[in-house]
């Protein structure tokens, strides 16, 4: 016998009206979601191009093996690994610090949390524009401070390619890491306050506490805001395109703006698709590697 | 060694007064309960005890030693919680193992010690499942496993029982105070069942309104409340407290009950406080049904009863609304309504003063 | 038959394992019948089913000679209150209670007085300006219990009307219930999880578990002449004792029990001569006593711990692998491990088959 008809016909009706109100939702997720995807895979098959009045060409998989082969795409791959992998670990660290500073209560506490979101809520073209100018050779303050607090000659911040880098970490961190900051208050406020007085009472110092109990209760929270971070920096732009626009050169160039290159600039629409497609891989697989990472201490 | 000592201890929050000025003292090898409602302080109590609030007032001792300042971790104190407070992400082998992980205690030993005490508490079965995954009944024994497995002066038990279905804590209640026992092991425990305080306690400090009520063995507690509050909070179904008026005609003593005139030579009362008003309290024990008619009896109106298995409990109305309970036997055969006269064992009629509620005495 | 309402064989079912099967009953006019048993036993599915919530998927309900099977629930004539309230909570206390009246165009005037009458009775009279939000759970369910009398129904039907109140509150509307009932005198039905509620209150009881009915009887019945180990442990607090034994036989009157490591015999059982491998014995803790010898129908334990309650000590013997709860007066004194004696009363004990927990008195018959 099915489930539904042993049910009163109130259920079964209530059933249907789940389905039907949850229909027009489930529509324009698939029209939305996975057709646009769909249609940047089937692009990604062909050599087409709008900066030319040439037919769609089908080519197989060709793109794919042109993007692979390019040392411009594998340049980009690198500056947003680097830029994943010194950024990630410098916000998270800092992100707690600030949390578990931040996580007992302390007048003006709110205030500093509540400020602490304006990074997070400024428009990116505008807070490039204002790291633009802090990072200024001439006139930023950044360099008329460093100049007096350590009597460091003025750096051209955005011209060389090793600063360039650094000038977009910084304000990547000055960004997200606020972000991060408040993922994890939210992680610690929902660890029960009994739990820390248990540990108090059974006699554990504090670093003891933080290692053995705060730790390994924040970690769900904590791979959640990395899994995000690690998602947002493979999509990292604004302060790219608005500080350095990739340069000096290629130096700073990251695989979207590679992409937005391509396509917006060189209205390669085949292989701005390909280099879509294989992003989206690329991030499907870091992200599967780093939760496989983190579960598979969580097992033993 | 293991002994308490509170000197009076107060409890401020800003202005309010949750804790005033209490001193005890609890010896070596003794269950003493804290006894009270919701907000009489009792927790409050423990918490200072325990160090996870801050003695506002006072000076407390633990082993003779000022325990004021202290971490709660250097107190020689171990606690179990209400809500069990397991580490969650910890198995529970791991979540008794932790006070000894922080101690440094080599692995062999702790393994041991964590698997003896989780026979006696009958939990070895589950050692490696996460508190989530298990019952309340479960997780507190896991709890208690984690406090009893180090030594220290006094165990701390806060409303350990009260999250438990009926069967469980009936169970742990027993298994506590045999463990407590035959481990000598000196503990505070924190209830507002008084059914849990009777049962396992040496002693029972009674508290309201951040004050002691009284201190006493479960005994003195049932048999001679110290006040109303007392005689009302402790015993199920609880005291009778009947207003009398005294009247003296030809020198001798009556009892105006109800308006119900009754003499107090007939009651069998030696001795009556020599007020006009005051309280008569007794206990539905020790109410007898007495043939209609006799003397020293009050009579009434049976206003509804109960069979509960092995006995009958009875309301009766004095009229004016006036409810008093009796417990009879199990096979009795009322009636609703039906006219009934009650006597009370007059050595267990007590008198209370209307003004201050106090116990009178002779 | 003089009954008023009968059930015949009713079987209800959803979803494998839900559901009652074969449920048969009847209570006379003006009785108060308690359905007793643990969640999941089918006493809620029971009431939907009279009260026509539930369509039955066999089996007849014979009201006052008629039978009700196919009429919808306002065509039953009978009447519900519900567990969790289901009060309106825009309208006062007063139209709450005199909703079911409204339903059926009654005048105001009549409205009124028949509300402040059932009001008064359930004690809610106080507050009927109030709304449900102001009220405590108590009043809530006095409300609902208010709305659910408030009209002439045939049949009065009560889920658990009392189970989220407080131990205290409690106590005394089950006191409470007794005069109303009386003051009435309807026919009603009630459900209960509390074995308190079903002593105190029933006429008659019906013991329900896993959707079939294991025992109907009195309150005295039930509680003393429990038909198997469910019906012993479930009512009675603490549950009543048992102590397996390998083997059982009975002669003459002479219970000998074997244990594992020990024997005992009780002398002027009212058994019938038998023998039995695999039984429990069952007592309850107040019907024995405390020894220090071993003597006539004793059987060894000792004592595991000690609880005083109020003026009475609960000892907890160890028998072997088995625990049980003994009730004693306060002068009774044994020590943590001691060997002690539980002297049996012939008269109170019962015999259960270990496997399928049925009273060995019942089987014989």
């Amino acid at each position: 016998m099915s489930k539904l008809q042993g049910n009163t016909a109130i259920q079964r009706s209530e059933h249907r009206f789940a389905i039907i109100t949850a229909l027009p939702g489930l529509i324009a997720l698939i029209v939305l979601v996975a057709g646009p995807l769909l249609y940047m895979f089937f692009n990604s098959l062909f050599i087409k191009t709008l900066a030319a009045p040439i037919p769609p060409q089908f080519n197989w998989f060709g793109n794919y093996g042109k993007v692979l082969s390019d040392s411009r795409f594998w340049n980009a791959f690198k500056n947003t690994m680097i830029i994943m992998g010194v950024g990630i670990p410098v916000q998270a660290f800092l992100g707690l610090t600030i949390a578990l500073l931040l996580s007992k209560p302390f007048p003006g506490s709110r205030v500093i949390v509540a400020m602490f979101l304006i990074p997070v809520m400024i428009t990116p073209i505008v807070s490039g524009f204002q790291w633009k100018i802090i990072l200024n050779q001439r006139f930023g303050p950044m360099n008329y401070l460093l100049g007096i607090l350590i009597g460091m000659e003025p750096k051209s911040w955005l011209a060389e390619p090793f600063l360039a880098m650094v000038s977009i970490l910084i304000m990547d961190t000055w960004q997200w890491t606020p972000f991060v900051t408040v993922v994890l208050l939210a992680g610690l406020s929902a660890i029960p306050k009994q739990v820390y007085e248990a540990s108090s009472v059974d006699g554990s110092t504090m670093w003891g506490t933080l290692w053995r109990v705060t730790l390994p209760l924040l970690k769900p929270m904590f791979t959640l805001v990395v899994l995000l971070r690690i998602i947002f920096i493979f999509k990292i732009f604004d302060p790219v395109y608005i500080l350095t626009g990739g340069g000096p050169g290629i130096s700073t160039e990251t695989l979207s703006l590679l992409t937005y290159i391509t396509g917006f600039k060189n209205f390669n629409v085949g292989i701005t698709s390909t280099l879509a497609v294989v992003q989206l891989i690329a991030m499907v697989i870091i992200a599967k590697l780093f939760m496989k990472l983190v579960m598979g201490r969580k097992e033993r | 060694m293991g002994q308490v000592k509170l000197d009076k201890v107060w409890k401020l929050y800003g202005n309010f007064e949750a804790v005033k000025g209490i001193s005890l003292e609890i010896h070596d090898g003794e269950f003493v309960s804290l006894l009270g409602p919701s907000g009489c302080g009792k927790t409050s109590t423990l918490r200072m005890v325990a160090g996870l609030e801050e003695i506002s007032r006072g000076e407390a001792y633990i082993d003779g030693v000022l325990i004021n300042n202290l971490d709660p971790g250097n107190r020689h104190v171990a606690m179990a919680y209400e809500s069990y407070a397991l580490y969650p992400h910890l198995n529970v082998f791991e979540n008794i193992a932790y006070p000894l992980r922080v101690r440094k205690v080599p692995n062999a030993e702790i393994k041991s010690r964590v698997e003896e005490i989780c026979d006696s508490l009958g939990i070895s079965q589950y050692l490696t499942d996460f508190p989530s995954a298990l019952s309340g009944g479960a997780q507190q024994r896991t709890g208690l496993a984690r406090a009893l497995i180090r030594p220290a002066s006094v165990y701390l038990l806060d409303e350990v029982l009260s999250h438990l279905d009926a069967t469980e804590r009936t169970m742990l209640r027993a298994e506590i105070r045999r463990i407590q026992k035959l481990m000598d092991l000196t503990a505070l425990f924190v209830t507002h069942d008084q059914l849990e305080a009777l049962a396992m306690s040496d002693r029972i400090i009674v508290m309201n309104d951040g004050e002691i009520q009284q201190i006493g063995t479960p005994e003195e507690i049932y048999d001679t409340p110290a006040n109303l509050f007392v005689a009302e909070f402790v015993g199920e179904p609880p005291m009778n407290i009947i207003r009398i008026q005294r009247k003296t005609e030809d020198r001798k003593n009556y009892l105006i009950v109800a308006g119900q005139k009754l003499d107090t030579a007939k009651l069998g009362l030696q001795w009556i406080p020599d007020l006009d008003n005051f309280f008569l309290g007794i206990r539905p024990k020790n109410i007898n049904r007495s043939n209609n008619g006799i003397d020293g009896g009050i009579s009434g109106q049976v206003h509804t009863y109960e069979m509960l298995g092995d006995h009958t409990l009875c309301s009766i109305d004095l009229g004016n609304n006036d409810l008093v309970f009796l417990i009879d036997t199990f096979d009795t055969q009322l009636d609703l309504d039906q006219p009934i006269t009650i006597s009370l064992t007059p050595e267990n009629v007590l008198f209370y003063d209307m003004n201050s509620s106090e116990l009178l005495h002779r | 038959m003089s009954e008023y309402l009968e059930i015949r064989n009713i079987t209800k079912e959803y979803t494998p394992g839900k559901g009652i099967n074969d449920v048969s009953f009847s209570c006379t006019e003006g009785s108060f019948t308690v359905i007793l048993g643990p969640s999941g036993a089918g006493k809620t599915t029971t009431l939907s089913v009279l009260a026509g919530f539930l369509q039955t998927t066999s089996g007849d309900i014979v009201m006052n000679g008629h039978s009700i099977r196919n009429l919808k629930t306002r065509e039953r004539n009978v009447s519900m209150a519900f567990e969790d309230y289901a009060l309106y909570p825009t309208h006062s206390i007063f139209e709450n209670i005199a909703s079911p009246l409204r339903a059926r165009k009654m005048d105001n005037e009549t409205i009124s007085k028949k509300v402040k009458a059932i009001a008064q009775l359930v004690g809610i009279d106080e507050h009927l300006e109030k709304f449900p939000s102001q009220v405590s759970g108590g009043q809530k369910q006095r409300t609902g219990l208010a709305r659910c009398l408030v009209r002439d129904a045939d049949v009065y039907l009560l889920d658990e009307p009392i189970a989220h109140l407080d131990a205290k509150l409690r106590h005394r509307m089950r006191g409470e219930f007794k005069r109303i009932h009386k003051e009435l005198g309807k026919t009603m039905v009630y459900v209960s999880h509390d074995y308190r509620e079903a002593l105190a209150l029933a006429d008659m009881v019906i013991v329900m578990n896993k959707g079939s009915i294991v025992q109907i009887g009195p309150p005295e019945e039930v509680f003393s002449q429990p038909k198997n180990t469910f019906v012993a442990t479930l009512l009675g607090d603490p549950p009543m004792n048992l102590v397996q034994f390998d083997h059982i036989t009975v002669k003459n009157g002479t219970l000998s029990l074997i244990g594992k490591d020990f024997e005992s015999s009780v002398k002027g059982c009212r058994f019938p001569d038998m023998k039995a491998d695999g039984v429990s014995l069952g007592f309850r803790d107040f019907t024995v006593e405390l020894v220090a010898k071993a003597g006539k129908n004793t059987i060894p334990g000792s004592v595991y711990v000690f609880e005083p309650i109020e003026d009475q000590i609960i000892f907890t013997i160890s028998i072997a692998e088995n625990r049980v709860r003994v009730r004693t007066p306060r002068n009774i004194k044994f020590d943590l491990n001691e060997e002690v004696h539980i002297k049996l009363n012939p008269e109170t004990i019962h015999l259960f088959d270990n496997r399928s927990g049925d009273n060995l008195e019942y089987r014989e018959e």
